[in-house]
């Protein structure tokens, strides 16, 4: 979960408080302070927030409830799930998140619906998402869905209102993943192949990754592409590798991510049915982000 | 880059036919030694998805445009195909085609209709007087395409939409067409190529053949060809005195490679009078090495081209595939180019210059779950540096119960101003060159199932980020049915 993951994102996408003010209300001149705070945190890592509502704290090659909202990539066990989810970034309360997402899975059918609530009451929104797909042992694959709706705008009389309503939009897209070998995983995700009202807070390209792991030792390599960069010179895609060892019923991983060149590290232990799992991540000029997951149900990535 | 000088030194009748005739000779005596078969390798299936991998159009295709081109998808004897097509989209004009196919004994064609359709119209083949004939849009291929049936890239020895075999039905002309195969081959042609009316004839016996080709108003342009196992040499000579000459083989090589070999000759001015725009370059020398084993392939090209003097260009290429489609496939490939790869006056010349290639493309199916993942980088630098043009695209296909299938191919791209870029996307019978530019995505969603006795598809074209109006849409709805039992007729 993620509600404006810093300059994580492409150079290009922007916040959507830079992309819309928020609209005047009686508490406007606080908001604005804090818009301003925000926007100034934001130009000076020249980079901008990230909007994952549904990011699980986890390797980008695990499929699973989180991961299905959020990518498409739909877990290969069946049953149900629960997961919480919590996040702060660069250490601002304004920007801290939470959400929930509940997964099931009967015969090779897999669904997942979640909701939201990302930002403070100036600067956040609300999202929803579902997602429905179809996975097995080998591979699977999913259409996930997520709208949202800001609630500033939606507060705020006045407001040009887009097609679906003062400050709602809406996204579409899809993922999907394969593991042909033991060990061996790709996956493909184009979360926003559709999109409609109000602009999403971040533009997100397609993602291909490739993973293989063995002895409990798993490498991973993402590409991402940076969708509206036209004119940039060079090749804007954005890169992330990663590793990450398993022991007993514990996992750590660790990531490296460029654009900013940025690092983050993960843990995640589990108990039973219930695991916890936590990511921070460093940011070369603001301070960390950190997220926090709970899940309760299936047995823990394949 | 200068367009070829008109100007050129005739040469003598006399010298041109000893140059082909020692060419035909070259080439029969290393042909006869190779023991390898005369058939070309089978035409890719193009009912398939469109490889992920940006395509490369036609020379004669408009700059910036889309280009459509029908596959060659044959139907059994005695079936008939009947196909309704439509599509749209929310600043794309409504455009709807009908399509008739049938086969029969000794008589098969193909009908297509439908307003602003670049490929409607009729074709006909069938048997008579002998031989074998066909009517409507022709791509006939005469030896090795220096007078009718070029490849599109110089490159290239083969044209993929030129000929009998190839994988596409082209467009070189429309007119009519007979052919007597046996001892004696014999061809004719007649018919409206390049804007130009065209008539022609062609003998053939014992691997040689000769033909003419005229055109109204006088001009004229003659070929000598042989072919003999896996060599073939060819030389054309027009009524100015510009000639061309290409010969080429392909042989076993030590460790169970392939070699394949082709060079040509001639004057920079030489046109085909049937297609121009594929006269391609005036002198080149290409060499291929392949090698296909259990779960491995390599290719490697070097080619080396001029159209004209200061017109000239390069290409080496190494290709590497390891692994199945089961359990993972991994294709890897560098190139570098240099130069034109187009004739200066070709309307898709492109940049030329230098540019270094690497691409990665991995696929794999398990579990009713196809994924293909790939991605290219083009660079003006050294190992791909200064990118100049990226594309990363991947595509999922899932098998459904009762025959549903459903594909989402999503492709990203970047190229920088001036460089071109087409995707090719299936539609009824064709596929559509979309011709892209600057930086943007797309996603293409195709669903397939059976309704109806027949097979329904329905695709929806949709570019994030961009207007509205890039939304497309298609459906297209195929029945086939048997029209009766075809006679056996003896080969």
């Amino acid at each position: 979960m993620t509600a404006a993951r810093p300059p994580a994102g492409p150079p290009t996408a922007r916040p959507r408080d830079v992309a819309r003010p928020p609209a005047r209300s009686a508490g406007a001149r606080a908001a604005c302070a804090r818009a301003t705070t925000f926007l100034l945190a934001i130009a000076t890592c020249a980079a901008p927030a990230r909007g994952r509502e549904f990011e699980p704290p986890a390797p980008p090659c695990e499929p699973g409830t989180a991961a299905a909202l959020d990518r498409g990539l739909a877990p290969a066990a069946g049953g149900a799930s629960l997961a919480c989810l919590a996040g702060r970034r660069f250490g601002l309360a304004e920007l801290g998140e939470r959400g929930v997402a509940a997964g099931f899975g009967a015969g090779a059918l897999r669904a997942a619906a979640g909701w939201a609530r990302s930002g403070d009451e100036s600067l956040g929104w609300d999202a929803a998402g579902v997602a429905l797909g179809v996975a097995r042992d080998g591979g699977g694959a999913a259409l996930r869905a997520v709208a949202r709706r800001e609630r500033a705008a939606a507060a705020a009389a006045g407001t040009e209102a887009g097609p679906l309503g003062a400050g709602v939009g809406a996204e579409a897209g899809f993922g999907a993943w394969l593991a042909p070998r033991p060990g061996w995983r790709a996956w493909a995700a184009a979360p926003q192949v559709w999109t409609r009202g109000a602009a999403p807070p971040l533009a997100r390209g397609l993602e291909i990754g490739v993973a293989a792991a063995a002895d409990g030792l798993a490498a991973w390599l993402v590409r991402r592409s940076v969708p509206g960069a036209a004119g940039t010179a060079g090749d804007a895609g954005a890169h992330a590798a990663g590793i990450s060892l398993e022991a007993g019923p514990a996992r750590a991983w660790l990531e490296g991510m460029d654009r900013p060149a940025r690092a983050a590290i993960g843990l995640a232990a589990r108990a039973g049915a219930l695991e916890v799992a936590a990511r921070v991540e460093a940011h070369p000029v603001l301070r960390e982000s950190a997220w926090l997951a709970l899940t309760l149900g299936r047995a823990g990535p394949p | 880059m200068r367009a070829p000088r008109a100007t050129h030194r005739p040469i003598a009748p006399a010298r041109a036919v000893a140059l082909a005739a020692t060419l035909v000779l070259a080439i029969g005596s290393g042909g006869a030694g190779s023991g390898a078969r005369a058939a070309g390798p089978p035409p890719p299936a193009t009912d398939s998805l469109p490889p992920l991998a940006p395509v490369e159009p036609p020379p004669e295709a408009e700059e910036g445009a889309d280009y459509e081109i029908e596959t060659a998808e044959e139907i059994a004897p005695g079936e008939i195909e009947v196909e309704f097509a439509a599509g749209g989209g929310a600043r794309v004009a409504p455009r709807r085609s009908q399509r008739v196919r049938f086969s029969g004994d000794g008589l098969s064609g193909s009908v297509r209709e439908g307003r602003g359709d670049p490929l409607a119209g009729a074709a006909l083949d069938g048997r008579a007087a002998g031989g074998d004939f066909a009517i409507g849009r022709l791509a006939p291929r005469w030896g090795r395409g220096l007078v009718l049936g070029a490849p599109a890239d110089p490159w290239s020895a083969e044209a993929g939409d030129r000929g009998e075999r190839a994988a596409f039905r082209g467009r070189a002309g429309e007119g009519a067409l007979w052919r007597r195969a046996g001892p004696l081959v014999v061809e004719t042609v007649a018919g409206r190529f390049a804007r130009r009316d065209l008539a022609g004839a062609r003998l053939g016996a014992g691997g040689l053949s000769v033909g003419a080709l005229a055109a109204r108003g006088g001009a004229r342009q003659g070929s000598l060809a042989f072919e003999r196992g896996a060599g073939s040499a060819e030389a054309a000579l027009d009524a100015g005195g510009a000639w061309r000459a290409e010969a080429g083989f392909a042989r076993a090589a030590p460790g169970a490679f392939r070699l394949g070999v082709h060079a040509r000759a001639g004057h920079a001015a030489f046109r085909s009078l049937a297609e121009p725009r594929r006269s391609g370059p005036a002198r080149a020398a290409t060499v291929t090495l392949a090698r296909r084993a259990a779960g491995r392939r390599i290719e490697a090209l070097a080619s080396a081209w001029r159209f004209a003097p200061g017109a000239a260009g390069a290409r080496a290429a190494l290709e590497l595939e390891v692994g199945s489609a089961h359990h993972g496939a991994v294709v890897l490939g560098l190139e570098e180019q240099r130069g034109a790869r187009r004739a200066p006056a070709s309307a898709s010349a492109g940049r030329g210059g230098f540019r270094h290639g690497a691409w990665g493309e991995w696929r794999g199916g398990a579990a009713g779950v196809t994924l293909a993942l790939r991605h290219e980088t083009w660079g003006e630098g050294r190992f791909a540096r200064r990118a100049v043009r990226t594309v990363t695209a991947a595509r999922a296909e899932i098998e459904g119960p009762y025959g549903i299938r459903l594909a989402i191919t999503h492709t990203a791209w970047r190229a920088r101003r001036g460089e071109n870029l087409y995707l090719a996307d299936r539609e009824s019978g064709r596929w559509v060159l979309r011709a892209l530019g600057g930086a943007g995505e797309r996603a293409r969603i195709e669903l397939g199932a059976p309704a109806g006795g027949g097979a329904l598809r329905g695709s929806l074209h949709l570019s994030p980020g961009a207007a509205r109006g890039a939304v497309r849409w298609t459906l297209e709805w195929t029945r086939r049915a048997r029209a009766g039992t075809p006679r056996v007729r003896a080969p």
